[in-house]
C-alpha cells in the first residue's frame, strides 16, 4: 500500500506539473476543436497500450515466482505497482477527456490528453525497467547455473598429465603358469 | 590404449567409471575378449604403468538418455570369442596340452552420471559378462559363468577447494586356471574407500595444484582357491602441480597392507603377507603440441613377511623387493587421426609365486582412425620379469631358483561405427610366455612348464543408446 501511495503521489505531481505546463502553453496558443477526435483516438490507444504492459508485467511476476527468484519478484513488483497506479489515473483522465469532448471543450480535452500522454510515457519507462529485472545488470546476480564454455586450442594434445592419480586401481593378480603352490593342496595338479 | 587397461583380469582399472563412459565403447567390449589372459608378469598399478598416451575423442555417436543433469547410457554387446589355449598349456606338458575353446559372451552395460558441473558428482557404471562355452569337454564347459563389474563414485563439494569422494569397485572376474582342471580362478574382488582432495583456486578448470589422500579396504576371494584369499588396506597420497596447462610435476606414494585370510607362506606353499610401498616423482604431459611424455623415478619395497631363519635360503637370496622403480614414455600425434606411443616401465608387484616379480616392460602402440567410422588399434608389450627366490618344500625340482619369464602380449583391434545405435568389433590377440622354467619330479619327469603361447580371435556387435 505504501508503494502505491508513493507511486500515486509521483503520478499526481507529474500530472499537476504537466497541467501547469499545459496551462502556460494554453495561454500562448488556443486549442482547436478539430484536434479533439485525433486526441481522443491517440489517448485511447495509449490507455490500451498501458493495459497491455500491465498484463505482461503480471506474466513476468508469475514467472519470477515460479523460478523462486526473490530479487526478481521484488523488482517486478515495484515497477508493476507504479504502473497500476498510472493506469488508474490514465483511465480516469480518459473518462474526463471524453466528458470534455462531449461538451466540445477543446481545452479540457487537451488538458486530459497531456496528462494521459505523460502517464503513458512513465508507464513505458517502468515497463522497460520491469523487463530488465533479474538480468545481468541486477547487482551482477546470475540466475540458474552458470554455463562454462572452455575454449581449447585444437592443436593442444588430448593428454591429462594427472591421469591415474585420483584413484586406487583395483589389482587382482593371477597366479603365473606352472605355479607349484597347488602341489600341497592337490597332489595331482594335472587333474 | 594399452591392453592392460582392456584386460578385466589384470584389472588395471583407473577411473573405471569414466573409462566406461568415454572409452568403454571403444575399449571395454572387445576388452572382454582379452580377458582370458593369465599373464605371468602382470602390469603394475597406478602411475607405474608409465604411459604418455594421447587420446582421440570417442568415435561413438551414442548419446544416452538424459534426464535433468543425469545421463543414462545403456548398451549390450554380443561377442564370439575363440582361444587356442584357454588353460595356458604346453605341447610338452603331460596332461596339459593346449585346449582350444569357443565361447559366446553377452555383456550388458549401464552407465549413469551427472557430468562435471555439479557440486555433487555421481558416477555409476556396471557391466555384465556372461560367458557360454561351447565344448563337450567338461573342464571347458565349467568355465561358463557370469561375471562383471560395478563401480560407484560420489564426490561431494566437487568444485570447491576441498572435496570428498566415496567409491566402490566391485568385480566378479572370470579366469580359467593355468592347467586343465575344473577348478577355476574365478573370484570376487571389492575395493571400498574414500578420497580427500585439496585443490585450491577460484576456477576448478584452472587449478594448478592438487593433493589427494586415498584410502581403501580391498577383499579378494576365489571360488576354488581359498588359500589365495586376501584382505588389503590400501593407501595412496598423490600430488600434482600443473606449471603449464598440459604439463605437470607429479608425486605418487602408496602403501598397502596385505594379509592372507587363511594363513600365509609355507603352510600353503604360497607367498607371504606383505606391506609394499612405492614413492615416485616426475614430470608428465605435453612437450610440444605433437609430443607428450612421462618420466618418473622412485623407490619401492615389497616388505614381505619372510622367515629370515629359513634354512632353504641364503642371505643373498632376494625374497623381498627393495630397489629402484620408474618409467619413461613418449606419445606422438602424427596427425589428427594417428597416435603412436612407446613406453618403458621398471616396477615390481606382489606374486603368488615367490613373493614378488620385478620387471622391465617395453610397449609400443598405434591408434589409427579412418574417417568417422573406423578405429584401429595395434599394440605390443614385452615384459621381462624376474621372480624372487623360491625353493619348494615338496618333492619337486625347479629349473631356476629365481624364475625368469618374458611375457609377450600383442594384438590388433578394429572398431566399426555402423550407426549411432550399433558398433562392431573384430580383433586378434597373441599372448604367451617365453621361459625355460619348469617343475620336475625328483626323477626329472616334467610336471609343469611355464612357457605357453595362445592366440585369440573375437568379433562382436554392440547395441547402445
Amino acid at each position: 500500500m505504501r508503494r502505491e501511495y508513493i507511486a500515486m503521489a509521483i503520478g499526481v505531481c507529474c500530472l499537476v506539473l504537466a497541467a501547469a505546463v499545459g496551462a502556460q502553453q494554453g495561454a500562448e496558443k488556443k486549442p482547436s476543436v478539430d484536434n479533439i477526435p485525433g486526441q481522443i483516438e491517440q489517448a485511447k490507444a495509449n490507455v490500451e497500450r498501458m493495459h497491455k504492459m500491465v498484463s505482461e508485467g503480471f506474466k513476468e511476476l508469475e514467472e519470477a515466482r515460479k523460478a523462486q527468484n526473490i530479487s526478481r519478484v521484488n523488482c517486478v513488483n515495484d515497477a508493476l505497482t507504479a504502473m497500476k497506479g498510472l493506469l488508474r489515473l490514465a483511465e480516469s483522465n480518459f473518462l474526463a477527456m471524453q466528458e470534455a469532448a462531449s461538451r466540445n471543450d477543446a481545452g479540457g480535452v487537451e488538458h486530459e490528453y497531456v496528462k494521459i500522454s505523460i502517464a503513458f510515457n512513465k508507464c513505458e519507462e517502468l515497463y522497460g525497467q520491469l523487463q530488465g529485472c533479474g538480468g545481468p545488470s541486477t547487482d551482477g546476480a546470475i540466475d540458474g547455473k552458470p554455463y562454462i564454455e572452455k575454449q581449447v586450442d585444437p592443436d593442444m594434445p588430448e593428454v591429462d598429465p594427472t591421469a591415474e592419480l585420483d584413484d586406487i586401481p583395483q589389482t587382482l593378480e593371477n597366479p603365473p603358469s606352472a605355479s607349484p603352490f597347488y602341489l600341497e593342496e592337490d597332489q595331482n595338479p594335472q587333474g | 590404449m594399452p591392453p592392460e587397461e582392456c584386460d578385466t583380469v589384470s584389472i588395471h582399472k583407473r577411473k573405471t567409471y569414466r573409462a566406461l563412459q568415454l572409452a568403454g565403447i571403444l575399449c571395454l567390449l572387445p576388452a572382454t575378449a582379452f580377458s582370458q589372459g593369465a599373464k605371468s608378469v602382470a602390469s603394475g598399478g597406478g602411475m607405474q604403468s608409465g604411459t604418455a598416451q594421447m587420446t582421440m575423442p570417442t568415435i561413438s555417436k551414442a548419446k544416452g538418455l538424459r534426464s535433468g543433469d543425469f545421463v543414462l547410457t545403456p548398451a549390450v554387446a554380443l561377442d564370439a570369442h575363440h582361444d587356442t589355449n584357454v588353460f595356458n598349456g604346453n605341447q610338452d606338458e603331460p596332461n596339459n596340452e593346449p585346449v582350444a575353446a569357443t565361447s559366446l559372451r553377452i555383456m550388458p552395460r549401464l552407465g549413469l552420471n551427472n557430468g562435471t558441473d555439479s557440486e555433487v558428482q555421481f558416477n555409476f557404471a556396471a557391466a555384465g559378462d556372461v560367458r557360454l562355452y561351447m565344448s563337450d569337454k567338461q573342464t571347458v564347459d565349467e568355465l561358463s559363468n557370469f561375471g562383471g563389474s560395478a563401480d560407484l563414485g560420489v564426490t561431494f563439494a566437487a568444485r570447491r577447494a576441498i572435496s570428498f569422494t566415496f567409491f566402490d569397485h566391485f568385480t566378479r572376474a572370470l579366469q580359467a586356471n593355468t592347467w586343465d582342471t575344473r577348478r577355476t580362478l574365478n573370484r570376487f574382488g571389492n575395493d571400498v574407500g574414500g578420497r580427500v582432495s585439496f585443490h585450491p583456486g577460484e576456477i576448478p578448470e584452472r587449478r594448478p595444484l592438487e593433493v589427494s589422500l586415498i584410502g581403501a579396504y580391498a577383499i579378494d576371494r576365489f571360488d576354488d582357491f581359498e588359500a589365495g584369499a586376501t584382505n588389503t588396506v590400501r593407501t595412496r597420497l598423490t600430488s600434482s602441480w600443473r606449471f603449464l596447462p598440459k604439463t605437470a610435476v607429479v608425486v605418487d606414494a602408496s602403501w598397502d597392507f596385505r594379509d592372507f585370510v587363511n594363513g600365509s607362506s609355507d603352510t600353503h606353499n604360497l607367498t607371504a603377507d606383505s606391506k609394499p610401498w612405492r614413492v615416485q616423482a616426475g614430470l608428465a604431459g605435453a612437450l610440444t603440441k605433437k609430443l607428450t611424455f612421462r618420466l618418473t623415478g622412485g623407490w619401492g619395497m615389497s616388505l614381505h613377511d619372510i622367515d629370515e631363519t629359513d634354512p632353504k635360503y641364503t642371505a643373498e637370496d632376494e625374497r623381498s623387493f627393495n630397489n629402484f622403480i620408474g618409467g619413461a614414455a613418449l606419445g606422438f600425434r602424427a596427425s589428427g587421426s594417428t597416435l603412436l606411443h612407446i613406453g618403458y616401465t621398471r616396477d615390481f608387484r606382489d606374486s603368488y609365486y615367490a613373493n614378488f616379480v620385478q620387471f622391465h616392460r617395453g610397449s609400443v602402440g598405434l591408434n589409427q582412425r579412418f574417417g568417422t567410422m573406423l578405429d584401429v588399434a595395434v599394440w605390443f608389450n614385452a615384459t621381462y620379469g624376474t621372480y624372487g627366490a623360491y625353493v619348494p618344500s615338496v618333492g619337486v625340482k625347479l629349473q631356476q631358483k629365481n624364475r625368469i619369464d618374458t611375457a609377450l602380449d600383442g594384438g590388433v583391434r578394429a572398431s566399426f561405427e555402423v550407426s549411432r545405435l550399433m558398433g562392431m568389433d573384430i580383433g586378434y590377440r597373441y599372448r604367451g610366455v617365453l621361459t625355460s622354467y619348469r617343475v620336475s619330479s625328483l626323477q626329472d619327469d616334467i610336471i609343469d612348464l611355464g612357457a605357453y603361447s595362445a592366440h585369440e580371435i573375437f568379433a562382436g556387435v554392440t547395441l547402445r543408446y
